[in-house]
């Protein structure tokens, strides 16, 4: 122990001699005695008032209140958590086994040397500090951890709650005490427990997982019965052979509710935008259809233009509409056996005078024997329509090329313009809403939103679409499809 | 356009223009047409009337295009008359809902051309001529 501070210690024995010599050694060697007690009693009280660091105390001490060494080494480390040193004539089984139940910092037989007490008083005191370091070390750790707002649970190899924190009352409703050792599935409503210990015992014999690191949403289960849509992380770490998680999860309800009111919002201004679009539209239609009487040149021109300044806007609240069901979650898909000339033909004819006007080719080819996929006819025409759209949009001169193949069970139709083909760096962004959020809007008109609704589209068929593209050469968009059962017969 | 159809066709819609868009379509195919701007109104006319169709909105005051549907496919004296629903609102779900509660045909708003109308009705009740 250094000078800086000594080190306080309290002396038990009903001897006086024997005090007062250890006393007169003690301060010799630098250490401060700060109490004598001369009886198991006399010791809890003092050990309270005084708070020594270490007590050296006797255990046969057969005074007036009957409380030996052991049985007051007991009480004060419950009480106090101060450490005990036994100094004893007596050093037999039964003792030292009842002694080692209040995890004495040592065990020294009388009659003893100097030295060997020095020794068991300096190693018990730098266990102190060993100790003291780690509880404080501890303490950070479980301060950081209890004042976390997200719950924090770790699971044993057994898949049973092992540890939680605070948050963890917080969030599901259960003391520690309660949720430990209950199965970690215990958080999750019933319906989703199996998948959850499932995806877990998976990891557990094979290593693989799909939702290990990942930050996954899905519902939380409430001691008082309610659910609650609850985000959470899981990680696994290693202690020896032992395999730990840590569950680290948060309530997203708020969220949730923002993300809804979001989405309602643009479901309600779309439909209330659409309903005057629709409107014009109709009119146009009956005047185009001679409905008003006949029409000059010029009145004809002017409505065409009308009727397509419209259309676009239709596209864009559709668009948007269509995002909006994406995000919620809400689009379904009936999926049918469906002729793919048919559809591509459907797809590109109202595009046919588009092309004409312009001057560019769009050329169909419809395979010779029909082929049959499994698609959702409504949907993978728009997918369709939103990819020759955007085609024709960036393409001045030359053609839109459209062709099928099939290979290995898929059927592939290729969309390939000689336009302005896209920059590599936008390549990735290409399929993803951002677009609309990148700033600068397209001098083409539009919100970028097509390509981004194609591939959900194409998802939600088991599909999927590709693109590839050099700048200033054109690109290639490729869908793919599941054939259908009549195709793949063949 | 010849005037191949006879028969009435009530259009319950509560915007004006949409009247007029569709009064155009149906009386240059010949049919008489008549008018509701509101649900109840609707449904009285229906009972009153018993025309020949109905075009059908779903968002309208007093009672909804759904409440006007169930109702003329509960009624013993209105349940064959075909309904076709026209509106702007296009999820799947509001589609599916419509075709459960009985109507013949879904047509959303702004899709189509008003004149597409014509071959759902052919389909529905056949060229008079």
């Amino acid at each position: 122990m250094g000078e800086q501070q000594k080190a306080k210690l309290m002396l038990v024995d009903d001897e006086v001699i024997i005090t007062n010599q250890l006393e007169e050694f003690l301060n010799s060697m630098g250490y401060e005695v700060v109490a004598v007690a001369s009886s198991g009693e006399e010791a809890v009280q003092l050990a309270k008032s005084h708070r020594p660091d270490l007590i050296l105390m006797d255990i046969m001490m057969p005074g007036k209140d009957r409380m030996d060494g052991i049985t007051a080494a007991g009480e004060i480390r419950k009480e106090c958590d101060i450490p005990v040193i036994f100094i004893t004539a007596y050093g037999g089984e039964k003792i030292i086994d009842r002694a080692k139940n209040v995890d004495p910092y040592g065990f020294v037989v009388k009659p003893f040397q100097e030295h060997e007490l020095k020794a068991t008083i300096e190693f018990a005191l730098y266990r102190m500090k060993l100790e003291r370091q780690l509880r404080e070390s501890e303490q950070k750790y479980r301060f950081v951890i209890d004042t976390a707002t997200e719950a924090i649970l770790t699971i044993d190899g057994q898949s049973n709650i092992a540890f939680c924190n605070q948050a963890v009352e917080d969030l599901f409703g259960y003391p520690n005490e309660e949720i430990a050792g209950k199965p970690f599935s215990f958080i999750v409503p019933e319906r989703l427990r199996l998948d959850f210990e499932n995806e877990i015992n998976r990891f557990i014999l094979t290593g693989e997982s799909e939702i290990i690191g990942k930050t996954i949403e899905s519902f939380g289960w409430h001691k008082n019965g309610s659910e609650f849509p609850m985000e959470y992380t899981l990680t696994t770490w290693e202690i020896k052979e032992d395999v730990f998680f840590t569950i680290i999860a948060r309530d997203i309800t708020e969220r949730k509710r923002i993300e809804q009111m979001k989405s309602d919002f643009v479901s309600l201004v779309s439909h209330q935008l659409k309903t005057p679009i629709a409107a014009v539209m109709g009119c146009i239609d009956n005047m185009l259809a001679g409905l008003t009487g006949d029409l000059t040149d010029k009145q004809l021109e002017y409505l065409h233009a009308m009727e397509e300044i419209n259309q676009r806007n239709y596209r864009i609240i559709s668009d948007l509409l269509n995002i909006s069901r994406i995000e919620r979650g809400i689009i379904s898909v009936e999926i049918a056996e469906v002729n793919l000339g048919e559809m591509l033909q459907d797809a590109a004819k109202p595009f046919e005078q588009n092309a004409i006007d312009r001057d560019l080719e769009l050329i169909v080819d419809i395979p010779e024997n029909p082929i049959f996929v499994s698609a959702d006819h409504d949907k993978y025409i728009e997918a369709l329509s939103n990819i020759i759209h955007n085609a024709l949009k960036f393409t001045d001169k030359g053609s839109i090329h459209i062709s099928t193949q099939t290979q290995n069970g898929s059927a592939i139709v290729q969309v390939k313009d000689t336009g302005s083909g896209i920059m590599k760096q936008n390549i990735q962004k290409l399929f993803t809403k951002d677009q609309i959020f990148t700033g600068a809007p397209s001098s083409k008109g539009g919100c970028g939103l097509g390509l981004y609704i194609a591939k959900e589209f194409m998802k939600l068929m088991e599909g999927d679409i590709t693109v590839s593209s050099k700048f200033n050469q054109g690109s290639t968009f490729c869908f793919s499809l599941p054939l259908g059962e009549k195709s793949k017969k063949k | 356009m010849d005037r191949i159809y006879d028969g009435t066709v009530l259009i319950i819609e509560d915007e004006q223009v949409f009247r007029l868009i569709y009064r155009g379509v149906l009386e240059n195919a010949g049919f008489e047409v008549i008018e509701a701007g509101d649900g109840a109104t609707g449904w009285a006319m229906i009972k009153e009337k018993k025309p020949d169709l109905v075009l059908l909105d779903l968002i309208l005051p007093e009672l909804s295009g759904y409440d006007v549907l169930r109702k003329v496919r509960e009624d013993e004296q209105t349940k064959n008359i075909p309904v076709i629903i026209f509106s702007v609102m296009g999820a799947d779900k509001d589609v599916q809902k419509a075709l459960d509660l009985g109507a013949n045909f879904y047509k959303i708003k702004g899709a189509n051309s008003p004149s597409d109308i014509l071959e759902q009705i052919d389909q529905l009740i056949g060229k008079s001529k």
